[in-house]
């Protein structure tokens, strides 16, 4: 009886450390890209990075079990003056020596 | 939405790392950020030498730094025998540290950028008539161009019209060019008639199969809207950058660790009311992240991806491309071991030839005009800028030199017709103009002529140097 109740204990801890090993390796992993989607550079680039987090995915031998999530921000670097509205978060740019206010 | 924008927007979202940015003048304002943060920042396309400095420690370059390419030009202008340069940039941190990088390697040489000319980031067809008109007066006919990827190839445009795209004058361009003209070919083949003999470099990546077969995928997934454009080989860097940062990630998280991230005390001191700052939080292990980044070491597709300590990719080989009427036309390689060589690195090293800076070589080039012999690089003096060539009104002596009845304009003599008998061995123009010193009452003091050669305000030719001065031994014999 006092075996069997140190075989259950035993197993239910690891269980449990094997199913906590499994579980570090998030389900997803973030990382961002931020570039200028309209130029000449760019174009080519988001094409090719879209392509490469497909293939990233798709192979068994690297991330294996966990997603990677390319965000993509646009620059806009031909522009100077963000657009106004939108969410409550602001935050001041300084670009070619123009303050600029943004909201997004 | 403006640069600094765009990445609070992604990091905000947790990031562990950034591919980008592309642009070295937005690198160096969100570099501030990524190091506060402690998230690597990789970019596949900011070339500028300045962004390996020590201060920006979690910014890593899968593309080549442009100090490779400058010392590149630097060595090219060696190999062609030319001593001055005049070169256009477009002045934001990318075209001014560039600007002074190939300075820095012309100086090694003892060559030099005789005239920089900076172009504003949003430049106009006026400004660029204006300089480009200005610098026909300058003396030197090399110019080297190193501004962003402009599909209008407006300043080719402008030289071509001004007769700037002919025999005498050089172009050489850094690789914004072969980045503009691989992205808007082959629908803008006309481009190239204002182009003819311009010699330009672009990166190297080597020839294989995948690289082949994403470009063949690449071009099905270009947006219908930008169906003209084509790839450059930027896509192939930010490919390979994605799977570094996949492969970095995978490693991290099999040595146990876990992507946490917390949030710093110091933001919260800020005024959060309008900044964001509070809501941004430091990844636990970025350094972490950053040393195995940096200790990576695979086959891409644009290259070997291995950091070396500037935390740029490890040098890679330049192609020197000219174009003629045939099109784009590679005459040749350039890399850091073996300088100029017709065949390409792989080759060399497939068949294990040793080339060194001594044996370099180079296709032909066919150069603006279409003259295969290497241009002189120079002019001494134009049309629109005579040589001017500093006169004494002797009053003894006249048969030497003289003013025929005191008029400036009728200068005779001995001298004048040494010179012009000189002119006639010299193998090209020299528009000159005489330009008398002195009262036509009492002989000049010869020490005052020789200090307006050297104030500039006359010129003699370096050559008819001896012959001025055995004039004026035979005028004052002692």
């Amino acid at each position: 009886m006092g075996n069997l109740l140190i075989l259950t204990l035993i197993s239910s801890i690891w269980a449990f450390l094997a199913g906590s090993a499994c579980c570090q390796r998030p389900a997803v992993v973030n990382i961002g890209a931020v570039f200028t989607f309209d130029s000449v550079i760019g174009r080519a680039a988001k094409v090719a990075m879209e392509a490469a987090a497909l293939d990233v995915n798709a192979d068994p031998t690297i991330l294996n079990g966990t997603k990677l999530n390319l965000i993509m921000a646009d620059t806009h670097c031909n522009v100077l003056l963000g657009s106004i509205g939108g969410t409550s978060l602001y935050t001041y740019c300084i670009h070619n020596k123009f303050e600029i206010l943004v909201t997004f | 939405m403006p640069p600094c924008a765009a990445a609070f927007q992604v990091l905000e979202k947790d990031v562990v790392a950034i591919v980008g940015p592309q642009s070295s003048v937005v690198a160096h304002m969100v570099l501030q950020i990524a190091n506060n943060l402690q998230v690597p920042l990789i970019s596949y396309a900011a070339t500028d030498p300045t962004l390996s400095a020590l201060q920006f420690p979690f910014f890593l370059r899968t593309t080549q730094s442009d100090s490779y390419q400058m010392t590149a030009m630097a060595e090219l202008i060696d190999f062609y025998e030319w001593k001055e340069v005049i070169m256009i940039f477009v002045d934001d941190d990318y075209g001014r540290n560039g600007m002074s990088t190939l300075a820095d390697e012309l100086d090694k040489k003892m060559f030099k950028i005789s005239y920089k000319i900076p172009l504003p980031y949003q430049f106009n067809l006026s400004e660029i008539t204006d300089i480009l008109n200005k610098s026909k007066l300058l003396g030197p006919r090399i110019y080297v161009v190193h501004v962003n990827p402009d599909p209008k190839l407006s300043i080719f445009k402008i030289a071509h019209q001004l007769n700037m795209m002919t025999s005498d004058y050089v172009w050489l361009a850094t690789d914004w060019l072969s980045t503009t003209l691989d992205s808007i070919l082959p629908t803008h083949q006309t481009s190239l008639n204002i182009l003819q003999g311009v010699v330009v470099l672009r990166q190297h990546t080597p020839e294989s199969s995948q690289k082949t077969r994403l470009w063949s995928r690449l071009r099905k997934m270009l947006p219908e809207v930008s169906s003209n454009s084509s790839l450059n080989v930027y896509a192939l860097s930010a490919y390979d950058t994605i799977q570094l940062v996949a492969r970095s990630i995978d490693k991290f998280l099999n040595e146990g660790r876990s992507i946490t991230f917390s949030l710093k005390n110091k933001f919260h001191d800020l005024n959060t009311s309008k900044m964001p700052w509070g809501k941004l939080k430091i990844f636990d292990d970025g350094a972490l992240l950053l040393s195995i980044l940096l200790q990576t070491n695979f086959t891409g597709l644009s290259g070997q991806i291995e950091f070396n300590s500037d935390r740029n990719v490890v040098s890679r080989a330049y192609e020197v491309i000219n174009i003629d009427q045939m099109g784009l036309r590679r005459v040749g390689y350039w890399s850091n071991i073996a300088g100029f060589t017709i065949q390409s690195p792989e080759t060399l090293k497939q068949k294990q030839i040793s080339s060194t800076h001594l044996n370099q070589t180079l296709g032909n080039i066919t150069w603006p005009g279409g003259k295969t012999k290497r241009p002189r690089g120079w002019v001494i003096a134009d049309n629109e800028r005579p040589l001017r060539i500093g006169v004494p009104l002797r009053v003894s002596f006249v048969e030497f030199i003289t003013a025929v009845n005191g008029s400036h304009e009728n200068i005779q003599g001995y001298c004048v017709d040494l010179f012009n008998e000189a002119r006639k061995l010299v193998p090209y123009d020299v528009p000159y103009r005489f330009i008398p010193f002195g009262n036509g009452y009492k002989n000049p003091s010869y020490n005052d002529l020789v200090k307006n050669v050297a104030n500039g305000v006359s010129k003699t030719l370096y050559h008819l140097l001896p012959l001025m001065f055995e004039c004026l031994k035979r005028m004052n014999p002692i």
